[in-house]
């Protein structure tokens, strides 16, 4: 076997991977600046104090709705290359494609909406 | 384009038994009839209309989806396992009310993504499929009940599933990006015209095993097997009968259309000779020390998707079509063993070996399917799973594996041990006292002969099955 450039290629590849994964947390631990007390422990920085500390028990009622944003928003990604080219389309076939996408979304978001994903669960006390 | 949507009226079928599951899981279940007793008629109904469409041939959907002898086998395949899954899966202790219709439209929806895997020809439609499959099966292992709660075993199986399945399908997609960046198509029908030899193609080759690797994951090859015995061993009795059988046809189904890009001497030839090799004496070994029946048939998995890539070595049309029937003969042998373990476990807890003590006194007819299913995972004539290994075997010889055939026959050997430790204790050891009450009705004992007589009569007269799966491996490799 003959060691081409290829290969070379190959292993500066995979040690970029490495170091693309490794090298930032490397980093943040050489650089980070490390303080302690003061205000660190605030739950966020506004200039105002909050009130509290950051031990607070928060709501995590919007943790599904944030999935569902993230998932939906990506899903309307695919439709932007869509409408470009839809133009230069001919025929009944892009538009029944894009409906089989758009009805499977609208499913889903009828079995959210069946399951009481989007009632506002009472707090509990 | 000329669309016939008779050919493919098999994954129509799927599809509106979905949407009616679906339709029915956003209610409350009140005014419909449970699902657990009207889904075995429609997906018995499934295995004729596989049949209907059985011999349609073609090319579809721009060349991504092929109907040919292999992908019609293997639906009809499908379609049955999905019929015998969902029927072990009706009588399902540990399985919520108001969950049924959910579960059993993911169990529909991950058989409709194999029957789609079994007719994709392109590498974008592969992974669709299998993903399609997948996402079903990682909303179904949590589901199990045990005490009024949810199950924190089956909890831990899926996540264990989850992760390792996204890191298996990561890997792939990576090794296409490969492919596709030095072959220049993603069509299996163009790669086959490729050359795949190290020093030809190192970057493409390197792009297939690791695209090769998600597939092994579905089938539990060696290195990739590590959530197989913990799903099965959390996950229900009836949840892991599906897991166990029905996903590794697909990935078997995807192997062997990848196979014909490979000819024997070649790195990736090797290399999954090399990793049948370990997977099977892996899987063996540790199967010896299982106390857990479950994990002990997930290390058999293990084992026996080593066994299957003896097929896929070779490079010849006989080869791919011992493949194909061992997918089969794996896929009745091991329903058959879920079903006895199902009905045994009639309260929905895990076997161990021990609960098996004494069954042939408390229920005769499941203590001699288990019988057979044992016989037939060891590989004892005149079962199916013997006939599987002899084709393998005779299809392999010769073919510059033989080192790999001689490593078969010492792990049947290991093999032994424990599978016919299962009727050891179901045969020669008297009950203890905690027991589980197994199920004797005539549903559990009907189901349990039927598939006992299908693993006993493929094994005795396999001839017409096999020619089918010889004709299926002749359309991929004239």
């Amino acid at each position: 076997m003959v060691f081409s450039w290829l290969h070379l290629a190959i292993i500066l590849f995979l040690i970029g991977g490495l170091l693309f994964a490794g090298g930032p947390l490397i980093l943040s631990y050489l650089v980070a600046p490390r303080a302690r007390g003061g205000d660190m422990g605030m739950p966020y920085e506004c200039g105002m104090r909050p009130y509290g500390g950051s031990w607070t028990r928060f709501g995590i009622n919007y943790y599904v709705y944030a999935l569902l944003f993230l998932a939906f928003d990506v899903d309307v990604l695919y439709l932007f290359p869509v409408a470009t080219v839809y133009r230069a389309t001919e025929g009944w076939l892009p538009f029944l494609e894009m409906f089989i996408f758009l009805f499977v979304l609208a499913l889903a978001i009828i079995y959210f909406w069946a399951k009481g994903v989007f009632t506002w669960p009472r707090k509990v006390s | 384009m000329v669309f016939n949507p008779i050919q493919i009226v098999p994954e129509l079928y799927q599809l509106l038994l979905i949407l009616a599951l679906f339709f029915q899981s956003l209610g409350d279940g009140s005014e419909t009839p449970p699902a657990e007793r009207w889904l075995p008629f429609f997906a018995g109904f499934g295995i004729f209309v596989a049949i209907v469409s059985w011999g349609a041939e073609g090319l579809l959907f721009g060349g991504a989806y092929k109907l040919d002898a292999l992908s019609q086998f293997m639906k009809l395949a499908i379609s049955a396992g999905f019929y015998v899954t969902v029927l072990n899966a009706s009588r399902q202790p540990s399985l919520e009310e108001r969950k049924r219709p959910d579960y059993f439209m993911f169990l529909a929806l991950s058989a409709w993504g194999l029957m789609i895997l079994s007719s994709a020809v392109e590498l974008i439609t592969i992974y669709l499929a299998l993903e399609i499959s997948s996402y079903s099966l990682y909303a179904v292992i949590p589901l199990r009940n045990t005490g009024g709660k949810g199950d924190p075993r089956a909890a831990e199986a899926g996540i264990k599933y989850i992760l390792f399945g996204a890191v298996a399908t990561a890997m792939a997609l990576y090794g296409f990006s490969y492919i596709l960046a030095s072959q220049h198509t993603s069509y299996i029908s163009q790669l086959a015209q490729c050359n795949w030899t190290w020093d030809g193609a190192p970057m493409a080759v390197v792009g297939l095993s690791l695209f090769l690797g998600g597939m092994f994951y579905k089938l539990a090859l060696f290195p990739f097997h590590f959530w197989c015995p913990d799903v099965y061993q959390g996950a229900s009795n009836e949840t892991a009968g599906f897991v166990a059988t029905l996903p590794k046809l697909g990935a078997v189904v995807v192997l062997v259309r990848l196979a014909t890009l490979l000819k024997p001497g070649l790195e990736i030839t090797t290399l999954l000779a090399v990793l049948g090799a370990l997977s099977m004496t892996y899987g063996n070994l540790c199967a010896l020390a299982q106390k857990d029946l479950k994990r002990l048939l997930g290390f058999s998995s293990v084992a026996h998707a080593g066994y299957i890539m003896v097929g896929l070595v070779s490079g010849t049309a006989m080869g791919l079509s011992a493949a194909v029937f061992y997918a089969l003969a794996y896929l009745v042998m091991n329903l058959l063993c879920f079903w006895v373990i199902s009905r045994v476990a009639s309260d929905g807890r895990n076997l161990q070996l021990d609960d098996l003590n004494g069954l042939y006194k408390r229920a005769p007819a499941l203590a001699f399917a288990l019988g057979v299913g044992a016989f037939a995972l060891v590989g004892l004539p005149p079962t199916i799973g013997f006939m599987g290994k002899f084709f393998l075997i005779t299809s392999a010889w010769d073919h510059g594996y033989n080192w790999l055939v001689i490593t078969l026959v010492v792990n049947s050997a290991i093999a032994i041990y424990y599978y016919l430790g299962l009727v050891r204790h179901a045969y020669t050891h008297e009950a203890g006292a905690d027991v589980p009450t197994p199920d004797n009705s005539a549903f559990s004992v009907a189901g349990a002969s039927i598939l006992a007589a299908v693993v006993l009569v493929l094994g005795l007269l396999p001839s017409r099955v096999f020619d089918f799966a010889i004709l299926a491996g002749k359309q991929l490799l004239p």
